[in-house]
């Protein structure tokens, strides 16, 4: 029998205790400045789920956030961030996303800073594979929700119940939500008028800000740790270059390291899901991204920025043409969704870049579904545009 | 809530057992004030599920009603028909449960835990049976029993009379003090176990593997290994908090897992890998079934007669865990590697083929654990959808 020792338990209590006790000022002020420029390219899921960077970073007009999922890491040189530091742009894009950071991620993010987003200009990537008919699955939701995130649009006074309503009652179809019982509790509050479940509310409401608060100290702490640097190919040869060479550049560089086959993707790609592409002929005849439940969470964002009248410019991306034919995924299945997120975009009334027509372009997708070398470029062109003058030709990309 | 699934079930329970902790370590007796922290934890466990609720209490009843009419029939009189139809009638409500989603019906006799607590049911049945309850069965302790909230979404199983034992002690101050010690270093292995490695694992590997693996292949078979491992010390973790819990309120829950991973030949397997359950089936399954061969003299052959005692338990095992084709073939599997272990156990003895050294030693390990991987990868049902 081992002998009862209780001194160790005590003693990480006492620890974690005055972890937890340590004023959130002065982790503020041991935090260093260039925190929020470090992770403007670091890709830091952290970051991505915190709120302290984001803050700093919304309230800098320097910063130019570009949302949108797993192209954002592909850091070549014709990348916003490196495209935009090369040439010495007056902004710097800070990106936020990751695989999986879908409509309603981006969501939950930006309606953290609602009161800070009135004439603030950013960049949203749109990909279709989101638009899958069940929308986004709890698999991919999960590792990208942010409890924080959560927590914070519990206590969020600043947008409208409607929209407030519609947003909870999407998030409570997520387990990761609907099984964390104080914020079901108050989530489920929002919607109900039972008065049993306002009544639990009212008891849980101050367990909650404690939790939140708790969970904004530890974003502190995880901002005073940092994170890593992104490998990033930057290259002088981008400036003073008209788009026209650029893209010249960019094929000329897909070229080179796409060699290994006839779709264009990028060898180190390639390499990776040679073995399986075989077995992915004509594997998705069936499938279409025409109908999803992801329409309904990106009309949360569409709504949450009219609101707090940003001035968001939408990026369309297409899927690589040749991979999606051979894979046998049906062309109206794509064509249905490019019109109906275009539609949906302009109904709004903001700004978008329609790159859609470009699925069969050389060397404008890096692979399968993600944009690199020249779908950099022309993005980097309507960013350009869109900061310059506020909006950008529509339709005249080509 | 789902129990030891969130921070808030941990703290509610340690302000639940404070009280608990405080008169275990005066030497006070804790049994009525845990049953009051029973009932709390149980409304905390299902109030978010009315179906859940009634269907627990029906359940419980049912059972209830059952073992206490058993017992009383079985003062008297002892026909094998009455004691069949006895556990008939306490497995009924576990096997409607099962079988409905695979109607495609609405499951509405199922609730949390209803697996586990069968196996208690079954069990006083098969030992009034056995006349082994002779100091009959007071409704609150059976009650207690049944419901243990720290056991009762999944296990481990505990046996009435062992349990009833740890009742009826009271602890002196240094006993409970060792408790509760062994019990809070349980919960925090607990952690360990299944919030930061299981969490890890899944993160990390199973959720990422379309980006490891370069192949179907290779994505199966990474997958093999990353889910046992995560089943491990995903259950394993579990299985801390459960018993740990038990601990500080004074219940000496039997131990689930004992370094599975070591295990040198199948049948070691099972006496290291979900023990509460692989024992349950062998005291109430296997023995049974061999004992009742032998003594109506029905097959000659002892090595057919436990060959057979083998296919029946692990075929039950793999249907409990519910009737889709994955956990049917599971149980086929281990029934195979039970069968095959015992001619080459038998065939080692006569011929030596097999020496026992360090090596050998050594080598088997390497050999089951990857054969017991294969059975786990049969179970996640992955090979199937």
């Amino acid at each position: 029998m081992r002998k009862p020792l209780f001194l160790p338990l005590g003693l990480a209590v006492i620890i974690v205790v005055l972890i937890m006790l340590v004023p959130n000022g002065y982790l503020i002020k041991k935090i260093p400045d260039e925190r929020v420029s470090q992770a403007a390219t670091e890709l830091n899921p952290f970051m991505f789920q915190g709120k302290y960077i984001q803050e700093k970073m919304m309230s800098n007009d320097k910063y130019l956030p570009i949302y949108g999922s797993s192209e954002l890491s592909r850091l070549d040189r014709f990348h916003p961030s490196n495209y935009f530091e090369v040439t010495g742009e007056k902004f710097t894009p800070f990106l936020i996303g990751r695989g999986g950071s879908v409509s309603l991620v981006h969501f939950l993010a930006m309606a953290e800073h609602k009161d800070k987003l009135k004439g603030k200009k950013l960049v949203f990537i749109i990909s279709p594979q989101w638009f899958q008919p069940e929308g986004t699955l709890e698999a991919q939701f999960a590792p990208n929700y942010s409890s924080l995130h959560g927590y914070d649009f519990a206590f969020n006074k600043e947008i409208s119940p409607s929209l407030k309503k519609r947003a909870i009652k999407r998030l409570l179809e997520f387990q990761t939500v609907s099984s964390d019982p104080m914020l079901s509790t108050l989530y489920e509050s929002e919607l109900s008028n039972s008065k049993w479940i306002d009544q639990k509310a009212r008891i849980v409401k101050p367990i909650a800000n404690n939790y939140r608060n708790l969970l904004i100290k530890k974003d502190l702490y995880y901002v005073l740790l940092g994170g890593k640097p992104r490998e990033r190919s930057i290259s002088k040869k981008v400036r003073n270059k008209s788009w026209e060479e650029l893209n010249i550049m960019a094929e000329k560089i897909g070229k080179k390291n796409s060699r290994s086959n006839d779709f264009k993707i990028v060898d180190t790609q390639y390499e990776k899901m040679k073995l399986r592409v075989p077995d992915l002929k004509d594997s998705k005849i069936d499938a279409s991204y025409g109908t999803s439940k992801e329409y309904d969470d990106f009309q949360l964002v569409l709504d949450l920025l009219k609101e707090a009248e940003a001035e968001p410019l939408f990026i369309s991306i297409p899927v690589n043409g040749d991979w999606y034919d051979y894979t046998g995924f049906p062309r109206k299945g794509r064509t249905d969704y490019y019109k109906k997120i275009r539609l949906q975009i302009e109904k709004s009334g903001f700004a978008i870049a329609d790159f859609s027509d470009h699925e069969y372009d050389p060397y404008f997708m890096k692979d399968s579904i993600h944009i690199g070398w020249k779908g950099w470029v022309y993005t980097d062109k309507a960013i350009k545009e869109f900061y310059d003058n506020g909006n950008i030709k529509a339709a005249a990309q080509n | 809530m789902t129990p030891y699934g969130s921070f808030t079930f941990f703290f509610i329970i340690a302000l639940l057992l404070a009280p608990t902790i405080i008169l275990g370590l005066n030497g006070r007796k804790i049994y009525n004030y845990n049953i009051f922290v029973t009932v709390i934890a149980l409304a905390l466990i299902f109030s978010s599920n009315l179906n859940g609720v009634v269907a627990l209490v029906i359940f419980t009843l049912w059972q209830v009603l059952l073992i206490k009419g058993y017992l009383f029939y079985r003062q008297n009189n002892n026909k094998t028909w009455v004691f069949c139809l006895a556990v008939i009638g306490s497995i009924l409500p576990l096997f409607i449960s099962k079988l409905t989603p695979i109607l495609g019906a609405e499951n509405w006799i199922g609730f949390l835990g209803i697996s586990y607590l069968t196996f208690k049911g079954t069990q006083l049945i098969i030992e009034t049976r056995d006349g082994l309850l002779k100091k009959g069965l007071p409704i609150i302790k059976l009650l207690y029993f049944i419901l243990f909230f720290p056991t009762i979404s999944s296990g481990p199983i505990d046996r009435y009379r062992r349990f009833e034992k740890d009742l009826s002690l009271v602890l002196t101050k240094e006993q409970y003090k060792v408790m509760l010690f062994e019990g809070t270093n349980k919960i925090f292995l607990g952690f360990l176990y299944k919030y930061i490695i299981g969490y890890y694992i899944n993160q990390n590997i199973i959720a990422k593997l379309h980006h490891i693996a370069e192949s179907e292949f290779q994505d199966h078979l990474y997958y093999m290994y990353a889910y046992s491992m995560y089943l491990f010390f995903d259950f394993a973790g579990y299985t801390a908090f459960a018993i740990g819990v038990s601990y500080i309120m004074g219940i000496k829950s039997p131990e689930n897992f004992n370094k599975p991973f070591i295990s040198k030949n199948i049948k070691d397997f099972w006496n290291r890998w979900h023990m509460s359950l692989s024992f349950w089936f062998r005291d109430y399954v296997y023995m049974r079934f061999v004992f009742w061969i032998t003594k109506n003299k029905l097959i000659e052959n002892k090595i057919v007669v436990s060959n057979l005692g083998y296919i029946l338990l692990f075929l039950l095992m793999g249907v409990w865990h519910g009737l889709e084709i994955q956990y049917v073939i599971y149980g086929i599997y281990h029934a195979f590697l039970m069968v095959a272990y015992n001619s080459f156990e038998r065939f080692n003895k006569q011929y030596k083929w097999w020496p026992q050294n360090k090596v050998t030693h050594i080598i088997s390990i390497i050999i089951t654990f990857h054969v017991v991987c294969f059975g786990f990868y049969i179970f996640s049902g992955k090979l199937f959808h």
